[in-house]
């Protein structure tokens, strides 16, 4: 046969054809959901509705953003912090902010807000007043008492070192951050406070990212791990080494010794680390800490007691999906959501990747039921961030709820995917180990499309109902105040330690009505760059009378209340039980 | 719309001839290009007036290779490959001799070995033999020398230039008296002068003095006073001293000649102007064999072009290439030379060979959309996609007029992950009239870029123009497995299986989709049909373990996990499942062992690409 072009062609064609398709893109191809899955839909309950009250709460914070998000710091900020800093009974809120990468370039700031809670639905911005506007290209926050003077303190990651607010008890912070000496520089985003050892003062982790360096910043679209469904995009986390993690041990003189290495926490092999919190997951009465990685493995630190910590995701099952994938892994939610005593773990992940509900079945191993429990398939389509096991409905079950937005606003062009800006999901707990899908229930605030981020629950406006807060990356911040389903009732706890850490961080709740037993812990940070109300709060459903309320504070102390009556705070302090809320609150300071 | 043109027009292999005219618009060849094949190849051009003078004139062998080249251009008219090719191989086997023989004058016996064996390996002739004889020879290879020439007496025993080599050959292993019957057997043979001259020498170097003055009686009387000077020579190198003075002084005046060795007396033997000698067809002035030399170069070159041309046509591309790389040692720069040589490397195919000739080629034409088509699609080929996508580029839509071209160029852009630029040209070229063939690979592409609708729908436009098309089904199906439509998916690898019942792949996908219908009683049936007919399967062990350890069978899920992770050891979710599998009968320490082999195989393919290790003025260089 005379050779023609055509057959030249085909010739080298079929010769390539075995070559394989390479790996690529900034994320894998998650594996498709598992047989004839359905998304079930809540029927036959009242969802309650979550208003969005931002405007007449008079916030008015906006997240500083790139349009264009060539380099992935600026998709990953955009943290909140709920802390009750005057320590008045009424949760604030802190809201973090970071500029874009051309700002910083020229050493311009964003400003993050600090807002005071003024009792009446509303709240004042005092950023200015209390010194706290720009302390770093900010990440996310936790708060922590850490010098044990009963005024909470406030830390905030940063791209560059981070920043330890002291909290001066007159409206005011101060930036002690080189004296304690937690000042990671590297690109930190999760940040908990918890007491490891027990000694009585909070210890700090902090988790990196990637290890982004302004001199030497990866080019947009550049690498095929810059790519993603055919659109360059900013590169990273893939292809960018990791930053490693911190753990900072409170040597309670208000200096912190950085521990990391030889407790065996640091991160050696680089992952991507974003959601952090300390739990007691085994309830052996010491804080075990669990850090959501993104696009690698999470870790599950055992604590052993002895100031040392055993890696044990994968062994636990808490590290990859229930088919060994790693996922993109950002917001951490933790809930004893079956009444079993033990704490479970939910963490957010991205697009085409299930949301992970780790359910703790004892003796340190986890069964990945996502799927089964109704939580994976309705998140898949979305790239979600901040998460919370919290009772929308009072009904003594814990329900989840998380936000979402895309990191690439290139696939606004794309026809396919749930676009850049998404919308949040509220599932609610059945109470038979299945959540049902409410997103579209709980009102239109919830199912506007956005670009968020932080989410932070917490009773804004002490009325029983658990509200939520979010940080958005492109735009404004919002409150979502939960109106609840008032034929329901609900108990708060507020916790302080003497023996124990001022804020009682770590401390156990065990509550028992009407035959139902619940249980909780005080925790700093987790959710994704975030940091919930420290206040502790049940939903009681019908119940009117709370049996039993046990308390083992990280001192080992256990407290035991009786007969608490539903629908009330209780401030309760070590050693004393139930008592006034001034006597759990600091000595005021001069202004 | 573009169109594949070219400013110099375009054989797909051109010919060699002074001007590249065109003889088909490029946009034309791919539609005639199956049909018309011979067309492509072009008819080459007669040879110019220049081409012509590249024969050295007035000898045997130039009126030879006169006639040959004739010949050659005959064939060329005609357009006949094997014409062409046995034509062409006359004109070297000619050319070559020649070259040899200038190779040999200029002192240059190794070069001239090569070359008059390269002649040989085209037309195997007694003269090409004779002279690689006497090339041998003057190398100093006797023995090579000595079975050349024996050869050709025992096959031809009257060939009197072999009996004259033969003699010389005897004289330079100063064994005369096997010279003496050698050059007796050519002067039996035909009057010689230089045998008649070189006989008397050795006889005197026998000190048959009267025997040679009977031979040297021959020159008596003669009036050429430069004769006397040959015979003072053979007189002085036998020790013959008043001789010598004899003829000396019968040579009249001369230059003071140097003492004379029997290597002097076959030197001088070539001077008597024999016709057996090599030297008397074979221009002697330095720079005459220079211009010869350069003519020959030129026109071996064209030569081996055009048949390297003729070999391409006739489908043998490793041939062809080798004789376009043997022209580029006579002649470089011939022009067309490269071209030909880049797309004939294509089609062996020698990508490296290909890529780096084509490389100057196009660079030297960037209009020359042939070679950049063959540029391109090596490029792909040998995984070079951004530069092949930079190659196929300034194709455009003409690329549409060769469906595979233009597939390899979107195939290309897959691979750089420019699924847009991907999209539109594949879009394009859906609209042409494709082969079964071409659509099965775009439905792949279209996967490869996540579209899956649209590798269904081509599968799909396959398999109407043939419904029994092999992979149409199989494809469809994975595409919509990709697409949670596992149902459908299901259908397709039944629809495969319709036409190969026993193929493996279908049955497992089918049971895969099965899995995701939830109709795993089916599936695990299938997977274990699977597994019986091919133990070696490890998706379908896996399959299997993973299924009965999700149906709480974790003791039965082992031994297929272990199948999964012994055939395939590093597909990290085998480990993984086995470690839960083990973990769940009890079995810790073996769990423990497949979590350390997973998070290994996991950190192994971890992509993890370093920046430079950050100093102190990079830190300070961080924005606060």
């Amino acid at each position: 046969m005379i050779p023609s072009l055509r057959n030249s062609l085909t010739c080298l064609l079929f010769a390539s054809l075995c070559v394989t398709q390479g790996r690529g893109q900034a994320h894998d191809v998650a594996p498709p959901p598992p047989p004839g899955l359905k998304t079930v839909a809540c029927t036959g309950r009242t969802i309650p509705q979550l208003e969005d009250v931002t405007e007449k709460a008079g916030i008015h914070f906006r997240h500083t953003y790139s349009p264009d998000k060539k380099y992935i710091p600026e998709s990953m900020s955009g943290g909140v912090v709920v802390i009750d800093y005057d320590r008045d009974g009424w949760p604030d809120m802190y809201f973090t902010n970071a500029p874009t990468i051309a700002m910083a370039m020229k050493h311009e700031m964003a400003r993050g807000a600090l807002y005071h809670n003024n009792r009446d639905g509303t709240f004042t911005d005092v950023t200015d007043k209390a010194g706290v506007a720009t302390p770093c290209f900010a990440n996310g926050g936790a708060v922590g008492d850490y010098d044990n003077d009963g005024w909470p303190d406030l830390y905030i990651t940063c791209l560059g070192a981070n920043v330890l607010y002291h909290n001066n008890g007159n409206g005011t912070f101060t930036d002690v951050t080189d004296k304690a000496g937690v000042g990671d520089p590297r690109n930190s985003m999760g940040a908990s406070f918890g007491d490891y050892d027990n000694d009585g003062f909070v210890d700090l982790m902090v988790t990196n990212y990637v290890d982004f360096r302004f001199d030497n910043m990866p080019a947009f679209g550049k690498l095929p791990t810059c790519t993603f469904r055919g659109l360059d995009v900013q590169c990273g986390p893939r292809g960018l080494k990791g930053a490693g993690d911190s753990l900072y041990h409170n040597n309670g003189d208000g200096t912190f010794t950085d521990v990391s290495k030889k407790a065996g926490v640091d991160d050696p092999n680089g992952y991507y680390g974003l959601g952090v919190t300390w739990v007691d997951f085994n309830n052996t009465g010491r804080v075990d800490i669990f850090i959501a990685d993104d696009a690698t493995p999470n870790y599950l630190y055992k604590n052993e007691g002895n100031g040392k910590f055993t890696e044990i995701g994968l062994e636990s099952g808490t590290a990859v999906s229930q088919d060994g994938s790693e996922q993109a892994c950002m917001g951490v939610a933790i809930g004893d959501y079956l009444h079993e005593g033990r704490p479970s773990i939910y963490v957010t992940n991205f697009e085409n990747e299930y949301n992970t509900l780790y359910h703790n079945t004892g003796d340190w191993q986890f069964d990945d039921i996502s799927y089964r429990s109704g939580v994976g398939l309705p998140s898949m389509r979305y790239v979600k961030w901040g998460d919370a096991f919290f009772d929308i409905d009072n009904d003594g079950w814990l329900d989840l709820i998380f936000v979402s937005g895309h990191v690439y606003p290139q696939v606004a062009t794309l026809q396919s995917g749930a676009g850049y800006q998404q919308s949040g999901m509220l599932q609610i707990n059945q109470g038979n180990g299945k959540f049902c899908d409410a997103g579209d229930q709980a009102g239109p605030a919830l199912m506007e499309r956005r670009t968020s981020r932080g989410l932070a629950i917490g009773d804004l406006f002490n009325d029983g109902q658990v509200d939520v807060v979010v940080a958005d990356i492109d735009g404004a911040a919002r409150i979502l105040r939960n109106k609840g389903d008032k034929s329901h009732h609900w108990v708060s706890l507020e916790l302080a330690g003497t023996k124990s850490n001022r804020l009682a961080i770590g401390a156990r709740i065990k509550l028992t009505a009407a035959g139902v037993t619940q249980t909780d812990q005080v925790r700093s940070g987790g959710s994704y760059l975030s940091q919930n109300d420290l206040r502790v709060h049940f939903g009681l459903g019908t119940t009117t009378k709370i049996d039993n309320v046990e308390i083992k504070w990280p001192s080992g102390a256990i407290d035991v209340l009786k007969n608490l009556d539903a629908d009330k705070s209780y401030a309760v302090l070590e050693g004393k039980g139930v008592v006034t809320p001034e006597q759990i609150r600091p000595a005021a300071v001069a202004k | 719309m573009r169109r594949l043109r070219s400013r110099t027009g375009m054989a797909w292999l051109s010919s060699s001839g002074p001007v590249q005219k065109p003889l088909v618009p490029i946009f034309l060849i791919a539609l005639v290009i199956v049909v018309l094949p011979s067309i492509l190849f072009g008819q080459s051009k007669p040879a110019s007036k220049s081409r012509r003078s590249a024969v050295p004139a007035k000898t045997v062998s130039r009126t030879e290779l006169d006639t040959r080249v004739k010949a050659l251009e005959s064939a060329k008219q005609s357009g006949d490959a094997d014409s062409i090719s046995a034509a062409a191989k006359m004109v070297l086997a000619t050319g070559l001799r020649e070259m040899g023989c200038l190779q040999l004058l200029q002192g240059g016996a190794s070069h001239a070995i090569d070359t008059y064996r390269r002649s040989n390996d085209f037309e195997d002739s007694v003269i090409t033999r004779i002279n690689l004889s006497l090339a041998s020879l003057q190398a100093d290879r006797f023995d090579d020398s000595l079975r050349l020439l024996t050869d050709i007496l025992m096959a031809d025993p009257k060939n009197v230039r072999a009996w004259y080599v033969h003699g010389q050959l005897w004289i330079a292993k100063e064994r005369y008296e096997e010279a003496v019957t050698s050059f007796k057997h050519v002067l039996d043979l035909q009057d010689d002068p230089a045998a008649t001259y070189l006989l008397g020498a050795s006889l005197l170097q026998l000190k048959h003095y009267d025997d040679a003055e009977v031979v040297f009686a021959r020159f008596t009387g003669t009036t050429q006073k430069n004769i006397h000077l040959l015979l003072a020579d053979a007189y002085r190198a036998g020790g013959y001293m008043d001789d010598f003075a004899r003829e000396l002084l019968a040579g009249g005046p001369a230059p003071a000649r140097a003492s004379a060795t029997m290597a002097t007396i076959v030197h001088n033997a070539a001077l008597f102007g024999s016709s057996l000698e090599i030297f008397s067809s074979t221009p002697t002035d330095q720079v005459q064999a220079k211009r010869a030399q350069d003519e020959l170069r030129t026109l071996l070159a064209n030569t081996l072009n055009d048949l390297g041309t003729a070999e391409a046509k006739q489908g043998q591309f490793q041939l062809a290439m080798a004789h376009f790389h043997e022209a580029a040692t006579w002649k470089p720069d011939l022009p067309g030379l490269m071209r030909n040589t880049g797309i004939a490397a294509c089609r062996v195919p020698d990508y490296p060979e290909c890529i780096r000739v084509l490389r100057a080629v196009v660079f030297e034409n960037p209009r020359d959309t042939i070679a950049r088509s063959m540029l391109g699609t090596a490029l792909f080929a040998t995984q070079a996609y951004a530069e092949a996508a930079k190659v196929f580029t300034p194709l455009g839509d003409s690329a549409l007029q060769v469906p595979e071209l233009a597939y390899s160029w979107a195939a290309t852009l897959v691979r750089i992950n420019k699924f847009s630029e991907a999209t539109d040209l594949l879009n394009k070229l859906e609209r042409e009239k494709l082969s079964t063939e071409t659509l099965m690979l775009i439905a792949q592409l279209w996967s490869q870029m996540g579209n899956h609708e649209h590798t269904v729908a081509v599968c799909h436009r396959a398999l109407q123009m043939d419904p029994r098309l092999p992979k149409a089904h199989y494809i469809a199906g994975q595409a919509l497995l990709r697409l949670n439509r596992s149902a459908e998916a299901a259908t397709e690898f039944r629809g495969e299986l319709q036409l190969d019942p026993n193929n493996i792949d279908a049955q497992f996908s089918l049971a895969y989709s099965l899995l995701q219908q939830s109709q795993t009683a089916e599936a695990i049936e299938l997977l274990q049909t699977v597994v019986a007919s091919k133990p070696d399967h490890p998706e379908a062990n896996y399959e299997l373990g993973k299924q009965l350890l999700m149906d709480g069978k974790p003791a039965e899920a082992i031994s297929y996990l272990e199948a999964a992770v012994r055939l395939k050891p590093q597909f990290e979710p085998a480990h993984f499942q086995l470690q839960a599998a083990y973990r769940a009968v009890g079995r810790k320490e073996d769990a423990d062992r497949e979590v350390k082999i997973f998070r290994a195989l996991k950190e192994k393919g971890r992509n993890i690409t370093f920046p430079p290790k950050q100093t102190d003025a990079d830190a300070s260089a961080r924005p606060d």
